[in-house]
């Protein structure tokens, strides 16, 4: 042990103690998204001690960030997160190693990222992005610690932890693209994440020093503006664990090639001969983007209006932040289309580009 | 019968209340038809995925919900 008085609040603790300290020192934990969530979540266990952290982002700092991702400040904006939050961290507790993927999760590279890794922290921000590291996890048998929020709400809850129930066992995944919600921005009290982020951090150093209750099985619900928890009790769903499982092992054995599009990689493939553009937003939504090789058909209409189309053709489809696009990428995937691609981050992530 | 119900996340934006009664004749009621009782009152409900849970325990569509039981429908939140 090379520092004893930076932790010595915790190692006082029986249940810690120096033996409990070692264990954080050689704990390997993934977070997944640098944002709302896996600021505070990078924050505590950098302090804490845990001693190898995996940082996954491949979004830049925006000022829009700052009210509750607290790793950052102005200066940062327009800088990866995934660095600025290992800047940070480290400047924090220089005693710990971070290794940083500049990357978002995708089908590409899960299997090469969470390689290294005993826990996998989910503070993503798309439900496409959460069965993925479900179906990575479940396969692994790696466990989960995930956390999700809606404007004044929070979810946490802890999956695959010593063969206990999955998202999916808590949420089965629906087929149709009908149930997949809107991702406009729809605001979020800057002080939730951070408590949330908090409870994952807490459930992280449970399962690394084996004490007290992991909330494996059970939700947590938690209402900010009111201030209600609640416990929400939920098994094992095998048939939804064997669906993880076999997403998992048909992921590590496709063939890899990119189908999440970088802004630029957008703008190019839209001006490629034969490509078909598909905005999946409602009508109304904002900013437009109009290709002479585009059209707009809002998700819930795309499952009937994909049945004209050639399934040969390669395909383009973005929305506002990419949920709804990388659902539809995934339905299109499935019902035997060839060539499908989509934005990865949305129109949001190309606004720079089109003033 | 009188169950109470809560919604949790968008669905409290469809419905536009947290909680509310429900008093109905039978003398209980499985969570499937329940659910198309309350997907009748409010018909955007159709279009959003949820689970529901009876007395803080997530519940199958056959579960049979009785008096007093409070009824929760909790949506995956997808923010982080």
């Amino acid at each position: 042990m090379t520092n004893k008085t930076r932790y010595s609040r915790q190692i006082t603790l029986p249940e810690i103690g120096e033996q409990g300290q070692l264990k954080l020192l050689n704990a390997r934990v993934l977070v997944i998204g640098a944002g709302g969530l896996g600021c505070p979540v990078l924050q505590n266990l950098a302090a804490a001690g845990v001693g190898s952290l995996g940082i996954v982002d491949g979004d830049v700092v925006d000022e829009t960030n700052l009210h509750r991702q607290l790793l950052y400040t102005l200066k940062d904006c327009g800088n990866s997160k995934a660095e600025t939050a290992k800047k940070t961290i480290l400047e924090l507790n220089p005693e710990i190693n971070v290794n940083v993927f500049r990357d978002f999760f995708t089908t590409e590279n899960a299997f090469r990222i969470v390689q290294d890794y005993q826990i996998i922290i989910d503070c993503t921000d798309t439900i496409a992005v959460r069965y993925l590291i479900n179906d990575v996890a479940v396969f692994k048998k790696i466990p989960v610690v995930y956390a999700s929020i809606y404007k004044f709400q929070g979810q946490v809850s802890v999956f695959n932890y010593k063969n206990g129930p999955s998202y999916r066992c808590l949420f089965p995944e629906q087929e149709s693209l009908k149930v997949v919600p809107n991702c406009v921005e729809s605001g979020v009290l800057g002080v939730l994440p951070n408590t949330l982020g908090a409870f994952q951090a807490t459930e992280v150093l449970k399962i690394i020093l084996e004490i007290g209750e992991v909330l494996s099985g059970k939700l947590l619900v938690y209402d900010a503006l009111h201030f209600q928890t609640q416990i929400i009790e939920f098994a094992r769903n095998p048939k939804a664990i064997e669906k993880g499982f076999i997403n998992g092992s048909q992921l590590l054995n496709s063939k890899k090639t990119i189908k999440n599009l970088s802004p630029e990689a957008f703008l190019e493939k839209c001006n490629q001969a034969g490509i078909i553009v598909i905005d999946v937003r409602e009508l109304e939504e904002t900013p437009e983007f109009k290709r002479e090789n585009s059209i707009q058909i809002p998700l819930k209409e795309l499952e009937e209006y994909s049945k004209k189309l050639d399934k040969n053709k390669e395909i383009v489809l973005f929305c506002q932040t990419g949920q709804r696009s990388e659902a539809a990428m995934n339905y299109l995937q499935n019902s035997g289309f060839i060539g499908v691609f989509h934005l990865a981050k949305g129109i949001e992530s190309l606004k720079n580009k089109l003033q | 019968m009188k169950i109470a119900l809560k919604y949790f996340g968008l669905l409290a934006d469809i419905t536009n209340k947290k909680e509310e009664f429900f008093l109905l004749e039978e003398s209980t009621i499985a969570v499937s038809l329940l659910k198309s009782k309350v997907e009748n009152t409010y018909q955007e409900l159709k279009n959003t995925n949820y689970a529901i849970a009876v007395n803080q325990a997530m519940a199958s569509l056959d579960y049979i919900v009785k008096d007093q039981d409070v009824v929760a429908f909790l949506p995956p939140f997808a923010g982080g």
